[in-house]
């Protein structure tokens, strides 16, 4: 248990060193705007709150249009779509264990 | 126009989360300020997000308020004549948060807008609900299994495990919530409706110190928001892959020797392939929008015993109505199937040598769900909630024509699953709550009203056949590998849950930093046994939450908290069930030689049940005292004092019965026993009364008495670390020490149910010591971060747990109990000398993510168990031993303490995503 514990506060402890920056009087005391915001896109990936293709964002870009899906990306997701949910459709009918006592049902 | 960016423009940009009314949907308010600080009223404040926008003005303190809004990024911006505009973008709020965005403007004709995205830690100053669940950005980056995510994703936060929720049974005592309203199993309390992990849009975890809204659980909470459409089409498709190929035998050759069963059949993925394919967006922009969503999940896998298969086809589709800007409507459906093979039945997974003992599973299930949100101005909100659904699932053994057989002399099972189950269910579930904001106050008053509907027939296989052709059904119970009795019967048990459930809370802002957090929540259960058409089970509860916070820092960023509480269970058919008609008699057969005959010989008349008029519903009385530190903008540590003590257990005490003690030796450690024979058998029926046990006398022959206490306790202390994302990693770690005890188990209903009073000897007899759930210590952590260059995300997940505790108990025949079955006794006080082995288990996830244009790729890989550890977490707790059938014939002896179950060797999960 002490093993455990010493490897959590030693992973606990590994960000101090970026704290004591932030917190130091030397640091720069405003940091360039551009910076801070190339920075947090470059964290986006990892930022994300939500899972991916939830669309929980306002709407800027070409998928406010259903031209999108005129588009050679916008048909190949509509085809993937379309397939995943045949074969889902599909599994519906031929995956299904059919209880013993309800059959007919 | 000139887009500038003015640094200065925006001085404060304060996002604090104040949660208020922790429901569904979330609030964005703020104040606008001059430069100088001065309030500035009449500004025109505009909120776009993903369905549309909305727009307010600010009162004569400068402040404005959105309310009932769809947890998801939005854009902020203010405007008024003469001066600069600002906003903020992307301003993230998650469910049942309150956001702050607080904006300062400048004197100029210009238009120019500042855009700030920020990414910190926060504390709500104001809650006393302790914030336990896990920063999203880390669960859903995290390599978490998806077969259930309800039960999966509460198994990631600090102080739930398995089956143990801050001491109360993660089984039956959590509520699930999808959309705001519960989804248990109304018999057992159990997790029913099993969904897709991908249309989750928010999870909201947590259990300590929940406002008066929250109800129906003595363990935790999670709460699921579902995906929507928006004005922006957005797709998803993914795929996950697996194979026994990247699979790991974690099984050493110690483990193997005593148990060649774990040697030969590690645990472990045989296949997975499990896709969704979704599509979301308008179909009228700012009005209507739709949401589609398809999965199949398939997986073939060893998790103890015989191989497990699934298939699960899963959709769902969800609509989306404004006819107004203060109303939003939405009507959702989810078709799905739980197809299992391999599932256990009579015969323990750890010693199952073949899918002939094993039962398929039939479950079928529609969920419907139906919301009203409606906001009135910026400081009354209503919202309404209807869900429901209808399933069975069936299990059928796959040989009807084997019954089970158990060996009383050597504990051996043999034989098929033994028996046949049908469970029927519907439950449907209105939910009200009106929000309201005056002055210092946020009140809000709700009700609930739960009607559900349960079915489960029972019945042993034939003991000469298929039991559905008519033959007796039974179980065999030989004695030294030859023929000694059998006995069956069955039961058909139909009830109605009935809830009725009122809630008044209020969040007072006292001034000073100072909040008051005080409400009630009164709870009316009702059980309704259908064939009588008569309650046979009533209660009336009232559960007072009484909180405080205090804002040590003036700023949020140093808070203490206070809470006492009492949370009261869901309504459970499992508690009064047996009340209900539909068990037969228990009939005892002799058997035969050779197992060819069977010949009934006696009967116990069906055991009658009657529930206690003064009943009691099962509650959590609840105290906790926590402290929150934000250190920087990127820190926070929190550390939290838990007490939960448990009350109104329900179980079934013999009526009139009296007891004669009688001493047994025990050829474990040749310590004596005191046991109880039932005394007047014969004179008075096997009758019982469903009551609270928390104290119970037993009538002792002679004239004396002897009391016994059934009961419950927790006690712990949680310690969290949370660092916000920032140059490129984040983690939370968290730690927790805690103490289970009690007379009563948290292992699945055991609170609620079980045949543990009915005699003194399961209760008086070393029953009092650490449950069987009880981990002493407890960390997870959970790290990210994104290696430069290649843009790869590493996040990693480590738990450690302690071992559980067990008990070495003696199956003692019947006839010692002048009772009618056998009972398996413990040997030594419970939990107080024997633990499975300490757990130590990293996952991981690697993660490529390519952007282009619009559109998202991502690539990943996620290992279980990186280290190959192998963890013994189950360990034979019969004494003298146990012989298990091997193969071919071959058999061993499991003996006591020796290893039962493992955990999962290393494995690999493949997966790819598109998304935009």
């Amino acid at each position: 248990m002490i093993r455990v514990l010493v490897l959590a506060l030693a992973i606990a402890a590994a960000p101090m060193p970026s704290l004591a920056g932030e917190t130091s009087p030397t640091a720069p005391a405003a940091p360039v705007l551009k910076d801070a915001i190339a920075k947090a896109a470059a964290n986006t990936p990892l930022a994300s709150a939500r899972a991916q293709g939830s669309g929980n964002k306002p709407d800027k870009s070409e998928l406010g249009s259903t031209s999108f899906f005129k588009k050679p990306a916008g048909i190949i997701a509509i085809v993937v779509v379309a397939a995943g949910t045949a074969f889902m459709a599909y599994s519906w009918q031929h995956d299904r264990i059919h209880s013993v006592v309800r059959k007919g049902q | 126009m000139k887009k500038s960016i003015v640094l200065a423009l925006v001085l404060v940009m304060a996002v604090a989360g104040m949660a208020v009314a922790q429901s569904l949907t979330s609030v964005i308010s703020g104040k606008i300020v001059d430069q100088q600080g001065a309030v500035l009223p009449g500004v025109t404040v505009t909120l776009t997000g993903r369905m549309g926008v909305k727009t307010t003005v600010t009162d004569a303190k400068g402040e404005f308020r959105f309310v009932g809004l769809t947890p998801g990024a939005y854009d902020v911006k203010s405007e008024l004549q003469g001066f600069r505009s600002a906003s903020q973008q992307n301003v993230d709020v998650t469910m049942g948060k309150t956001v702050d965005v607080d904006l300062s403007m400048a004197v100029g004709g210009m238009t120019e807008v500042v855009e700030v995205v920020a990414n910190a830690v926060s504390i709500d100053p104001t809650t006393t609900a302790t914030d336990t669940s896990m920063a999203q950005s880390l669960l859903f980056s995290m390599p978490i299994t998806h077969n259930n995510p309800a039960v999966n994703l509460l198994n990631y936060s600090p102080g739930v495990n398995d089956q143990a929720a801050f001491g109360g049974s993660a089984s039956s005592g959590n509520s699930l919530m999808l959309d705001g309203v519960d989804t248990r199993d109304p018999d057992g309390g159990t997790a029913w409706t099993f969904y897709n992990y991908n249309i989750i849009e928010e999870v909201q975890v947590g259990s300590l110190g929940q406002p008066a809204e929250y109800g129906g659980f003595t363990g935790a909470i999670i709460n699921t928001i579902t995906k929507s459409g928006g004005n922006r089409f957005s797709m998803l498709g993914e795929y996950r892959y697996s194979t026994e190929g990247l699979s790991s035998n974690n099984v050493s050759e110690a483990v193997g020797k005593l148990n060649p069963l774990l040697a030969t059949k590690p645990v472990r993925v045989f296949k997975l392939k499990d896709y969704t394919v979704q599509l979301g967006g308008p179909l009228k922009k700012d009005k209507l929008f739709f949401f589609l969503s398809a999965q199949r999940f398939e997986i073939s896998q060893r998790v103890n015993g015989p191989i497990r298969g699934e298939v699960s086809p899963r959709f769902n589709a969800k609509l989306t109505w404004q006819p107004t800007s203060s109303d939003t409507i939405s009507a959702a459906l989810q078709y799905d199937q739980y197809n299992q093979t391999g599932r256990t039945a009579f015969i323990p997974g750890s010693v199952v040598t073949s899918q002939d003992q094993t039962i398929d599973q039939d479950s079928p299930e529609y969920i419907w769900n139906g919301q009203w949100r409606k906001v009135f101005g910026s400081s009354t909100f209503l919202e309404a909630k209807f869900l429901g659904y209808w399933g069975y699932y069936d299990l059928n053994p796959v040989r009807p024509d084997l019954p089970a057989h158990y060996d009383g002399d050597t504990g051996a099972y043999s034989g098929g699953a033994g028996y046949w189950y049908q469970a029927d269910r519907t439950r449907n579930q209105l939910n009200v709550s009106l929000s309201k904001y005056v002055g210092a106050h946020s009140f809000k008053f709700g009700a609930e009203i739960e009607r559900s509907n349960v079915r489960s027939r029972f019945a042993y296989v034939g003991l000469l056949g298929n039991g559905l052709t008519g033959t007796p059904g039974g179980y065999f119970y030989d004695y030294g590998g030859a023929p000694y009795m059998a006995y069956g019967y069955t039961y058909d048990l139909k009830g109605k849950n009935k809830r009725e459930t009122f809630y008044a809370q209020d969040q007072w802002k006292v001034g000073g930093g100072f909040t008051l957090n005080f409400g009630v929540r009164a709870d009316r259960i009702r059980g309704e046994a259908t064939e009588l058409k008569k309650d046979v089970y009533k209660t009336m509860s009232y559960g007072p939450r009484v909180g405080a916070a205090v804002d040590l820092s003036g700023n949020g960023t140093s808070v203490v908290r206070a809470f006492y509480g009492q949370m009261y269970d869901g309504a459970v058919f499992t508690s009064w069930g047996r009340a209900a008609p539909g068990l037969t008699d228990l009939i005892f057969y002799e058997v035969g030689a050779n197992w060819k005959s069977v010949t009934k010989v006696d009967a116990n008349p069906v055991k009658k049940y009657t529930v206690a008029d003064n009943i009691k519903h099962p509650r959590v009385d609840e105290f906790n005292i926590s402290w929150d530190q934000q250190i920087g903008k990127v820190y926070r540590f929190s550390a939290t004092g838990i007490y939960r003590n448990w009350k109104n257990f329900v179980n079934s005490v013999l009526i009139g019965g009296t007891w004669t003690p009688f001493t047994y030796v025990t050829a474990f450690n040749n310590q004596s026993m005191t046991l109880y024979k039932w005394g007047n058998k014969g004179v008075v029926p096997q009758e019982f009364l469903i009551q609270n046990t928390d104290s119970v006398d037993y009538k002792l022959t002679g004239g004396a008495s002897m009391n016994v206490q059934g009961y419950r306790k927790y006690t712990g202390a949680m310690f969290v670390f949370q660092r916000a994302l920032r140059d490129r990693w984040q983690a939370s770690i968290s730690y927790v020490i805690s103490s289970t005890i009690g007379t009563v188990s948290n292992s699945s209903t055991a609170g609620v149910s079980s045949g543990q009073f009915e005699t003194p000897n399961t209760i008086a007899v070393n029953s009092d010591g650490p449950t069987p759930y009880d981990r002493r210590h407890e960390v997870k952590a959970f790290v990210g971060y994104q290696i430069p260059k290649i843009e790869v995300a590493v996040n990693a997940y480590w738990r450690y747990l302690s071992g559980w505790p067990y008990t070495p108990y003696q199956r003692i025949s019947r006839s010692n109990f002048n009772w009618s079955g056998s009972l398996n006794i413990n040997v030594q006080p419970r939990g107080a000398f024997y633990q499975t082995d300490n757990e130590s288990n990293l996952d991981l996830r690697l993660e490529k993510v390519i952007d282009v244009g619009v559109h998202r790729f991502g690539l990943y890989a996620d290992i279980q168990n990186v280290f190959n550890q192998g963890n013994v977490i189950g360990n034979q707790t019969r004494y003298p031993s146990a012989t298990v059938d091997y193969a071919n014939g071959k058999s061993f002896t499991s003996k006591f303490g020796d290893p039962t179950v493992m955990n999962a060797g290393r494995q690999v999960t493949l997966g790819a995503r598109w998304s935009f």
